[in-house]
């Protein structure tokens, strides 16, 4: 076992071309690690970088990977969308980041299409490429069970009919499971990724280091969303089907309402009265807020897949949701823009769906019988990304960022769930404009700069920007604060603009699906949830585009590019 | 704007933090809007621009935090330190350490705000930020004064053989200032009596307790919290909800565990549950009181092997006023309160986390509840001045 004094200067660049089969490595040069550390900057930056041919994928472990700071072993992945053709950038979580920091690798550039199915394996800084293996594609678990003891990414057997919706599933649990980045792997011949390594980085100021990782310990144990007795580490995520259901913002019937009577029913206190689990954790996590089936081995439904998969459809038979939800896992689909398009068809159609449809249809999809999808009048999609189990009715921060964000209907990017709705780190009105578009940059600036350090969103439901600035510095040695990484969060939320500009997204499609404007949801028992005012809505765009250093037009400019630091070339 | 800066300047002039002419509030969307321009407000601005704040809130508090925070501010900066590290449970959890500035100018603000909430100043000022919400700076705010005055405390506590900060004239009058403010708090207004009949009864009845608990200055800002049984629910106030607008601000906890909409709650929701089930009580009321704080953390034992680490491992029976003294931090953790709190109730009416506040168990209603919460503050408020007389004259 090797041991690294530092984490500054010791990973790779590797790249990978698999039409030549081709691999070489390269340093990362220290202004580029200043401009955008790692994780989801350092991946924008390739792929900004890369230019406009033979669209790659690319792969970046955040900066604190593998060091032991609670909560960042989240992977980033940018490459172009099959589903708006502008940018795709997720994350996921898992061992993967941690597997390629211990490898000694900070970057998988991978582009091309190699001329069969392939797996890239990753023994610490050893690249090769294999051939995938009937065994290796039958699904994404026989995929882990062929590289068991590695950290595994891959795509199943849905991407390879190129399903736009395909995912790729991470070590059997976990996932980058909206956007499309299965089709991507599929695109390139590519089966899937195993990794591992024996690095063991030392942060530069041990001492320091665990200080800062007991002060993240203690706030995540102050949260009642993380850590509570209804929190994340004792039920899940699925624990917020109840919240969204009171508050009326829970997507029901196609978001024709926001209340689904059947929610008790399908809940995460039946879901785990219904098939006892245990937890599952990302790498290095205290929260764990995966559930893993006891009797299977399978994780169950997470809060987006199971609120999706029951009320969106309004199915209140909770085994269906599981089967559902294990399809989609089993195969590499995506299991909410599943459930989106079964639900705008049985719109299109004036039909209900029984249990029966539901999982015929996506056996369907996962044996990728895709081809004659049909347009769906009725999905409910911005830029071709579905939308999450969040009504934007109820929360209008939400509604500002879902319809603003690069990569579309993303509840992620700016996160005010955690403001509008979980209450942390303060509690805001849900039902006002006032004060969001300001809110959603800071947020943007905020989690892009915790992308690029490899955490967890949910942990700002407890610790800071602070505290992760100051782990940064007992990690790598160099001085950050909060509004540092702030600065480094703006670069890399422009940059994605400037991408999508490059790949022709317009700003145009910066809105929400007409329904929000014109039909209330379900109100509540003391309050109404009413459309979506259009010129409110419109104001705080344009306030939000200000504040962006966009132009009226919502697109990047070259000035504030070069406040930036970003060369646009 | 108007509205949100006068809820804000009311909410700091009822809970004795500051007086609107002394502090300056600005919010910013895409444009920033001033209660109180200061000079150099353009400058301010641009520094809010530069650390994305969405607002700002710097000035003077009242008295006696303006004395207190000054001294301690000052002597910080004397002895070449950046800041001042409280160890109550407030600070220890969420601000960790509190810059300290010589005076505030919108350079040393911006250097000082980049990383840190809240920031205080050898002129007995405090500056803080939100980035969300206006509420956020008024909390960090709230939070700098309270901590500093339990800082102050503590080492006044200790005779002067044993003084751990320096022996100044300075010191003296600052504690001149305290003492003077030290006075009995006044027995609490009448309560919503049991029985209560309907949901929204408890829900008054809460709300009512909460709002007493903060105009008696029991608890400061957002912190501190409230819950009633019944039938079979806990009403109990979300986390973040300042107690004394819980309006809106309660959630519903099935005792069954049939639902999860209590996500929301108060961090100490695992505790009150624990209580409400195992204990002999209908509800609990949690307050911050300073001098009860102050004095839970004040220890005879300067050698114990625990010194830096009692919060969470003192062994040591201790109490005041027949009160006893627990360890536990916020939450659910490993070491959180949830595991001492409960126990200590079955066999009292009230317990005191160690630097943290006081837990009172409510038995049908709040009125006896606010009332001990009141009572315990007060014998600590006079056990405090007994030794910071006897000390220091």
């Amino acid at each position: 076992m090797k041991n690294s004094p530092s984490l500054r200067d010791t990973s790779a660049l590797v790249h990978i071309d698999l039409t030549r089969r081709h691999i070489d490595s390269a340093p990362i040069p220290a202004d580029v690690r200043r401009q955008f550390l790692a994780g989801r900057g350092l991946a924008t930056h390739l792929l900004w970088e890369h230019g406009a041919d033979d669209d790659p994928v690319i792969l970046c472990p955040g900066a604190l990977a593998a060091t032991q700071t609670p909560a960042t072993s989240r992977v980033s992945l940018v490459a172009r969308s099959p589903l708006s053709g502008g940018l795709l950038s997720e994350t996921g979580g898992g061992s993967l980041a941690h597997a390629l920091r211990r490898a000694g690798i900070s970057a998988l550039r991978i582009f091309g299409r190699a001329d069969a199915p392939c797996v890239i394996r990753i023994q610490d800084q050893r690249v090769q490429l294999i051939d995938a293996t009937d065994d290796m594609m039958r699904d994404t678990p026989s995929f882990a069970d062929a590289f068991a003891g590695m950290a595994t990414i891959c795509a199943g057997p849905a991407a390879r009919s190129n399903t736009p919706f395909a995912s790729l599933v991470i070590d059997r649990h976990f996932g980058i499971w909206r956007g499309g980045a299965g089709a991507v792997f599929a695109q390139k011949n590519l089966v899937g990724i195993a990794v591992t390594g024996t690095e063991t980085p030392q942060p530069n100021d041990p001492a320091r280091h665990r200080q800062v990782c007991a002060d993240i310990r203690r706030l995540i144990d102050a949260s009642p969303a993380l850590a509570g007795p209804y929190g994340f580490s004792r039920l899940g995520t699925s624990a917020l089907l109840d919240l969204l259901n009171a508050r009326r913002m829970l997507p029901t019937n196609n978001f024709r309402a926001t209340f689904f009577p059947h929610g008790s029913q399908v809940n995460a206190v039946q879901l785990h009265r219904a098939v006892p689990s245990h937890t599952g954790a990302c790498a290095d996590c205290p929260v764990a807020c995966k559930r893993i089936a006891t009797r299977d081995n399978r994780a169950l439904p997470n809060f987006e897949s199971l609120a999706h998969f029951t009320a969106l459809l309004e199915n209140a038979h909770l085994e269906t949701a599981i089967a559902a939800d294990a399809i989609c896992r089993q195969s590499g689909l995506n299991p909410t823009y599943c459930a989106a398009r079964l639900a705008a068809t049985a719109e299109d159609e004036g039909t209900g769906l029984s249990p029966d449809d539901i999982l015929h249809q996506l056996h369907q999809w996962s044996a990728g019988h895709v081809d004659d999808l049909p347009d769906a009048a009725n999905f409910m999609a911005i830029k071709g990304m579905e939308m999450p189990p969040y009504d934007p009715r109820g929360a209008l921060g939400l509604a500002l960022s879902l319809a603003t964000s690069t990569r579309g209907a993303c509840h992620l990017e700016a996160w005010p769930i955690a403001t509008e709705v979980l209450r942390k780190p303060v509690a805001v009105d849900r039902f006002s404009f006032a004060g969001k578009a300001r809110a959603q940059r800071f947020s943007e600036d905020r989690n892009a700069a915790g992308d690029a350090l490899g955490l967890c969103r949910l942990l700002f439901l407890g610790p800071t920007l602070a505290e992760y600035a100051d782990a940064t510095t007992a990690v790598t040695g160099d001085p950050m604060d909060a509004t540092g990484l702030l600065h480094i969060g703006a670069r890399i939320c422009y940059l994605e603009r400037m991408l999508n500009q490059r790949f022709g997204l317009s700003p145009h499609s910066d809105t929400l699906p007409a329904r929000f404007f014109a039909e209330p949801g379900t109100a509540g028992p003391d309050f109404a949830v009413a459309p979506i005012d259009e010129r409110a809505f419109a104001d705080a765009k344009a306030r939000y585009y200000r504040i962006r250093g966009l132009g009226e037009d919502g697109l990047p400019t070259l000035a504030e590019a070069e406040k930036l630091g970003l060369s646009w070339k | 704007m108007e509205v949100v800066f006068r809820h804000l300047l009311g909410r700091l002039a009822r809970s004795g933090m500051a007086s609107p002419d002394d502090v300056h509030i600005a919010t910013c969307d895409d444009t920033i809007a001033w209660h109180r321009p200061p000079t150099a407000a353009a400058d301010f601005a641009q520094m809010m621009n530069a650390l994305r704040l969405g607002t700002l809130l710097f000035g003077a508090p009242m008295e006696p935090y303006r004395t207190l925070i000054a001294h301690q501010a000052a002597q910080a900066l004397a002895q070449g330190q950046d800041a001042i590290f409280p160890s109550d449970s407030e600070t220890r959890t969420f601000l960790h350490r509190i810059p300290c500035l010589p005076a505030f100018t919108p350079a040393a603000l911006a250097a000082a705000l980049a990383n840190a909430a809240v920031v205080i100043s050898a002129q007995g000022h405090v500056a803080s930020r939100g980035f969300f919400s206006p509420f956020e700076a008024l909390v960090h705010f709230s939070s700098a004064c309270f901590a500093a005055q339990v800082r102050f405390v503590v080492q006044s506590l200790d005779p002067p053989s044993r003084a751990t900060a320096p022996v100044d004239v300075g010191a003296d009058a600052a504690r001149r200032v305290l003492l003077d403010h030290l006075q009995p708090l006044p027995p609490v207004p009448p309560q919503h009596p049991a029985p209560f009949h309907s949901e929204v009864e408890v829900l008054r009845a809460i709300a009512h307790a909460g709002r007493t608990t903060v105009h008696h200055r029991l608890v400061d800002s957002a912190f501190g919290n409230a819950s009633l049984l019944r039938d079979g629910v806990l009403y109990i106030s979300q986390t973040g909800a300042p107690l004394d607008e819980l309006e809106g601000q309660i959630d519903a906890c099935h005792l069954d565990a049939s639902h999860t909409n209590a996500i929301t709650a108060s961090s100490e929701l695992a505790a009150h549950l624990a209580i409400v089930q195992h204990a002999r009580f209908d509800g609990v009321l949690h307050g911050h009181p300073p001098m009860t704080v102050a004095l839970s953390m004040h220890c005879d034992l300067p050698d114990c092997a625990q010194r830096h680490r009692c919060h969470t491992h003192c062994q040591t029976p201790r109490s005041l006023n027949g009160v006893p003294i627990v360890c536990g931090e916020v939450g659910a953790g490993d070491h959180g309160l949830c595991h001492t709190v409960p126990a200590a109730l079955a066999h009292n009416d009230a317990a005191i986390v160690l630097g943290h506040g006081v837990f009172v168990g409510a038995t049908g209603d709040f009125c006896a509840a606010t009332q001990r919460l009141c009572d315990i503050e007060n014998a600590a408020a006079a056990e405090c001045k007994k030794r910071i007389s006897r000390w220091w004259g």
